[in-house]
């Protein structure tokens, strides 16, 4: 029987405020431990939580992202439960009455468009940080303990990991566009858990769901996901059942295990939180976030595909971060062909920014210096191979693309009568290639253009070259 | 109503002695009846109240302030290690209670 698996997704994303929710303890990751500390987001008896108002407007700039109905009134619960990390016995998070729900985000996977529905948004606190030690006790850090997290719940829209994770990358690269988080996993600014169940194909009864956690990387997601599904289509395929339950992905053995933790702990007795009166959001609190608000990476791929005329993968790496499609749309703003530009930056410059692990803010040639010289390959004055030496200089700071095509001679050899001498002294140096050639193997005549290639250092216009080598053999 | 006092004192990580628990039920029962007396009412056209009062909640700047000293507050902790609280284990103490 085929399966096919059905995903939700829980995600929490740490907000970008100065200060943390409750509290104007700086949020501020990597601070000594226990320094952004205050009687509220330590729990201590008596203290009392007032609320960030920049954290309010960062989950509305969310919400409007993410197309989600914004509701004017919303409530904070006490969601109980016992653990270190957790010093109030509760968290303050919302229940019934969020800010935001009903959203949405689109997206292209393998050239198809799909729509993965937001059920609802919430503002909530974070827990402590809590560092296991080998002693088996835990040492706990409070800085983390309040930041202002986003937790966004999808509907089981989701078919398959790879679209888990391709939602996944959409959806940090908007929350990234608009500003309001850096989404770093590895810093636990954005964090993933998953539900997934499996059914047979054509089916519309869900089958019984597992939640999975310990997903800290878009890989992970990937990986875990996958083996729980299968995990699940071989019980079911055994005549079993999948059992209810919480499992953690084990990045290492590369399998899903079952969470010990007691099931009890799960009743939340969620109330109102009586130290908060509802969020009342007004009109002035909607105009800020709308000002926050940019084109969002969707909307600016598929205008690059039609004002620039990309290719949909190209458009794809031109937005995969704002910073980088501002540059590119500088650049654009200066050349003639947009495809080469991006090209430029899809290859040669984001190769840079891999290997020394840098921003494009961080590359150190502005959009007007690469300008300067995708021009001169613009008017076939440099061919491409030399335009990359040329590059590969002009990061090594021996000048601009003008002064170093000039200073070393560079430009393309277009003149026929030169390139007449050397396609002759290419024949008559390699008779044997030439033989080859007239007896049909006409692959061959790479070889001659190689030759030439060499003897002018690259300089040669390699197409011109061709076509005057196949008429000189054919005559 | 039934009521199951000890899983509400397993989830507020009490342990009541058996005399303990017999009178907290019937406490908890005069309190559930008291406030059943509110289905009596027909409420369905009545939105749900969170909080009686109406007026919107105050919200603060973004503004950093320093908060305690970092001393101070570990002067409280029960255990430390370097510049963290100590605690025991709780996925232990999940262990033990099995």
């Amino acid at each position: 029987m085929e399966y096919e698996a059905v995903i939700g997704l829980e995600i929490h994303i740490q907000l970008a405020t100065k200060t943390k929710l409750f509290c104007n303890c700086r949020n501020e990751y990597g601070a000594e431990p226990n320094t952004n500390v205050c009687p509220v987001c330590l729990g201590l008896p008596g203290a009392l939580p007032v609320l960030n108002r920049e954290a309010v407007k960062l989950a509305l700039m969310a919400a409007m992202a993410l197309d989600a109905k914004i509701h004017r009134k919303s409530f904070f619960y006490r969601k109980n439960y016992f653990y270190p990390d957790l010093p109030k016995g509760y968290q303050i998070t919302q229940y019934v009455g969020s800010i935001a729900t009903d959203a949405k985000l689109t997206f292209e996977i393998d050239g198809v468009e799909r729509t993965v529905r937001i059920e609802r948004m919430n503002v909530e606190e974070e827990a402590a940080k809590s560092f296991h030690a080998p002693d088996g006790t835990v040492l706990l850090d409070f800085n983390r303990s309040g930041i202002p997290l986003l937790e966004i719940v999808t509907m089981p829209d989701m078919r398959s990991p790879a679209e888990a994770r391709r939602f996944l990358e959409i959806l940090k690269r908007t929350i990234r566009y608009i500003g309001i988080s850096a989404c770093d996993m590895e810093k636990g600014e954005l964090r993933v858990d998953s539900n997934v169940s499996v059914r047979p194909k054509g089916t519309e009864e869900l089958g019984v769901k597992v939640e999975l956690k310990n997903l800290n990387s878009f890989k992970a997601v990937e990986d875990g996901l996958k083996f729980e599904i299968q995990r699940q289509i071989k019980i079911l395929e055994s005549g079993g059942r999948v059992v209810q339950e919480t499992r953690l992905w084990d990045e290492h053995k590369k399998e899903t295990r079952t969470m010990r933790v007691k099931e009890e702990a799960h009743d939340y007795r969620y109330f109102p939180e009586p130290d908060l009166l509802p969020l009342l959001i007004d009109d002035e609190l909607i105009e800020s976030a709308r000002k926050g608000m940019v084109e969002l990476p969707e909307a600016r791929r598929k205008r690059f595909i039609t004002q620039y005329k990309l290719n949909p993968p190209l458009a794809d790496v031109m937005v995969h971060e704002r910073t980088f499609a501002d540059y590119f749309e500088e650049l654009a703003g200066l050349v003639t062909d947009k495809s080469l530009a991006a090209n430029w930056l899809a290859v040669e410059v984001m190769k840079v920014l891999n290997e020394q692990g840098i921003s494009i803010e961080e590359f150190p040639l502005r959009p007007k210096q690469i300008a300067e010289l995708l021009k001169f390959v613009e008017t076939k004055k440099i061919t491409h191979n030399i335009a990359k030496k040329v590059f590969q200089k002009m990061l090594d700071g021996e000048g601009s693309a003008k002064e170093i095509i000039e200073r070393e001679g560079l430009i393309t050899m277009s003149d026929e009568s030169e390139l007449a001498k050397l396609v002759d002294e290419a024949i008559s140096a390699n008779p044997e290639i030439v033989e080859k050639y007239r007896k049909g193997k006409v692959g061959v005549i790479g070889v001659l253009v190689g030759y030439i290639m060499r003897k002018t250092r690259g300089r040669a216009n390699a197409a011109l070259v061709r076509k005057m080598l196949e008429e000189k053999l054919k005559a | 109503m039934e009521i199951d006092v000890k899983k509400i004192a397993e989830l507020a990580k009490l342990s009541p002695s058996p005399q303990e628990a017999a009178a907290l039920e019937v406490h908890f029962k005069k309190m559930l009846k008291y406030f059943q007396k509110l289905q009596e009412l027909d409420l369905s056209d009545v939105e749900p109240l969170t909080n009686p009062h109406e007026f919107a909640l105050r919200m603060r700047d973004d503004e950093p302030k320093s908060g305690l000293d970092r001393e101070s507050v570990l002067r409280n902790a029960p255990d430390r290690h370097e510049n963290f609280y100590r605690v025991p284990s709780p996925l232990k103490e999940v262990r033990k209670e099995k």
